[in-house]
C-alpha cells in the first residue's frame, strides 16, 4: 500500500501499480496510441471502401459469384479496425498464458505423433494429451460442419476431377474426407443441386478448420513447454490423471516440477481472461499467439 | 422511412428462405468456436470468445448488406 494518499477516500493502489509506468504502457495491454488509431482508422475505412467498390464493380453481389466472399470479408475485416479506432483499444494479446493450464503438462516429443492424429481425426492429439473438452468441441464443429457440406451437396463435392482446388483443402481433414471421397465416388453431377457451392464451401473450410486445429496443438505442445520451465504446472492435487501421461509407468509424472505455492508469485494467472491483467503476460518467455 | 425498413426486412426474409446468404451464420459460427479454441484455453472463456467473434462477424456482415441493400434500392434508382 501506497504511503503518504492525499485524500482519505481515494482508492487504495493495488501493489504493483504506478500509474507513470501506466501512462508509458500506452499501447501495451490493448491500448491504443494516437498514431494507432488513426492508422486503423484509416485501414479500416481503406477495407471497406475497397470490399463495397469491389463488390459492386465486380457484380459480386450475384451470390454465385465467389468473388463476393471476398469483399465481404474485406467490410468485415475494416469494420474490426474501424471499431478498434473508435474504441482507442484492441483486444489484447491472447492470454492464454494467464490462463489456468487446462491439463497436464504435454513432453514436446508428443508433439509429431499429436499432429498426425489431429490430421486424421479432427482434436485426437487434443485427446491424447488431456485436452478433453477442447478435443470435443473441434471434433464436434469441424466434423459437423464438413457433413453438413457434403450433404448440401449431395455428396458430388468430394471428386478430385470434378473441383481438384478444393479437394486440397479437403486434404486437411484426413479419414472423414477419405471415407466420404470412397463412399462418393461413383456419384455422378446429373441434377441440379441448389446448395451445390454452399457445401463445397463448407467442407472446405471444415477442413481447414482442421488445420487451425493442429496448429493450435503444437501452440499448446510449446506452451506447456515453456510453462515447465517457468515452473508453472496444472494444479492437478485434487484430479485424477486424465492422460497417459500420468500413469504410473510415465517417466514424466515424476519429473513435474512443484507447484508454486507462494502468495506473491507474479506467474499465477487470474480467473479472468478478457480483461486486462498485470504485466505477468509480457514475461519473458511466455508465448504469444 | 420505407426505404430504410424495407432493406434490414428484405434482409431478413431472405435468409429466412435460406438462400445461399442465409447459410453464413453457421458457417461464421463453425470459425469464431475453432478460432477461439485456438485463442483460450479454458472452455468458458473459449465460449465467450466465440461469441464475441461470431457477433463482430455476423454484425458486420448485416451491416454491409443492409447497405449494399440500401444502395440498391434508393441510391442506384435514382
Amino acid at each position: 500500500m501506497e504511503t503518504g494518499q492525499e485524500h482519505p477516500s481515494a482508492p487504495t493502489p493495488l501493489p504493483d501499480s504506478d500509474p507513470q509506468r501506466d501512462a508509458q504502457d500506452a499501447g501495451k495491454d490493448g491500448r491504443l496510441t494516437g498514431k494507432e488509431r488513426l492508422f486503423r482508422f484509416l485501414l479500416g475505412g481503406g477495407l471497406v471502401a475497397i470490399g463495397c467498390s469491389g463488390f459492386l464493380l465486380s457484380k459480386a453481389y450475384d451470390p454465385a459469384n465467389r468473388a463476393g466472399v471476398l469483399a465481404i470479408a474485406a467490410v468485415v475485416i475494416g469494420m474490426i479496425y474501424l471499431g478498434q479506432a473508435v474504441r482507442g483499444r484492441v483486444e489484447g494479446p491472447v492470454h492464454r498464458e494467464e490462463e489456468e493450464p487446462t491439463g497436464p503438462p504435454i513432453p514436446v516429443e508428443k508433439m509429431s505423433l499429436g499432429v498426425f492424429l489431429g490430421w486424421l481425426i479432427p482434436g485426437a492429439g487434443h485427446w491424447m494429451v488431456g485436452r478433453r473438452a477442447k478435443a470435443i468441441l473441434y471434433f464436434a464443429t469441424i466434423s459437423a460442419t464438413f457433413w453438413i457440406g457434403v450433404a448440401l451437396a449431395h455428396g458430388r463435392n468430394l471428386n478430385y476431377d470434378r473441383d481438384s482446388v478444393y479437394f486440397y483443402a479437403y486434404v486437411f481433414n484426413g479419414v472423414q474426407t477419405l471415407i466420404g471421397w470412397f463412399a462418393t465416388r461413383n456419384l455422378e453431377l446429373d441434377h441440379a443441386i441448389r446448395f451445390l457451392q454452399v457445401g463445397y464451401l463448407y467442407a472446405a473450410v471444415a477442413a481447414l478448420l482442421n488445420l487451425v486445429a493442429m496448429m493450435d496443438f503444437v501452440a499448446t505442445c510449446l506452451r506447456s513447454h515453456e510453462q515447465r520451465i517457468h515452473g508453472r504446472t496444472a494444479p492437478d492435487t485434487d484430479r485424477e490423471a486424465t492422460s497417459p501421461l500420468e500413469g504410473e509407468g510415465s517417466s514424466f509424472a515424476h519429473d513435474r516440477p512443484p507447484a508454486d505455492k507462494s502468495g506473491a508469485s507474479a506467474n499465477r494467472p487470474g480467473a479472468s481472461t478478457d480483461k486486462s491483467g498485470p504485466s505477468s503476460r509480457n514475461e519473458p518467455g511466455a508465448i504469444t499467439s | 422511412m420505407t426505404i430504410a425498413l424495407h432493406a434490414p426486412a428484405s434482409l431478413v426474409l431472405g435468409l429466412m428462405e435460406l438462400g445461399e446468404y442465409g447459410f453464413l451464420p453457421p458457417i461464421c459460427l463453425a470459425i469464431a468456436l475453432v478460432t477461439s479454441a485456438a485463442h483460450r484455453e479454458s472452455m468458458p472463456a473459449i465460449l465467450r470468445h466465440a461469441a464475441r467473434s461470431w457477433f463482430v462477424l455476423m454484425g458486420g456482415i448485416f451491416a454491409f448488406m443492409i447497405t449494399i441493400s440500401f444502395f440498391f434500392e434508393w441510391v442506384l434508382p435514382r
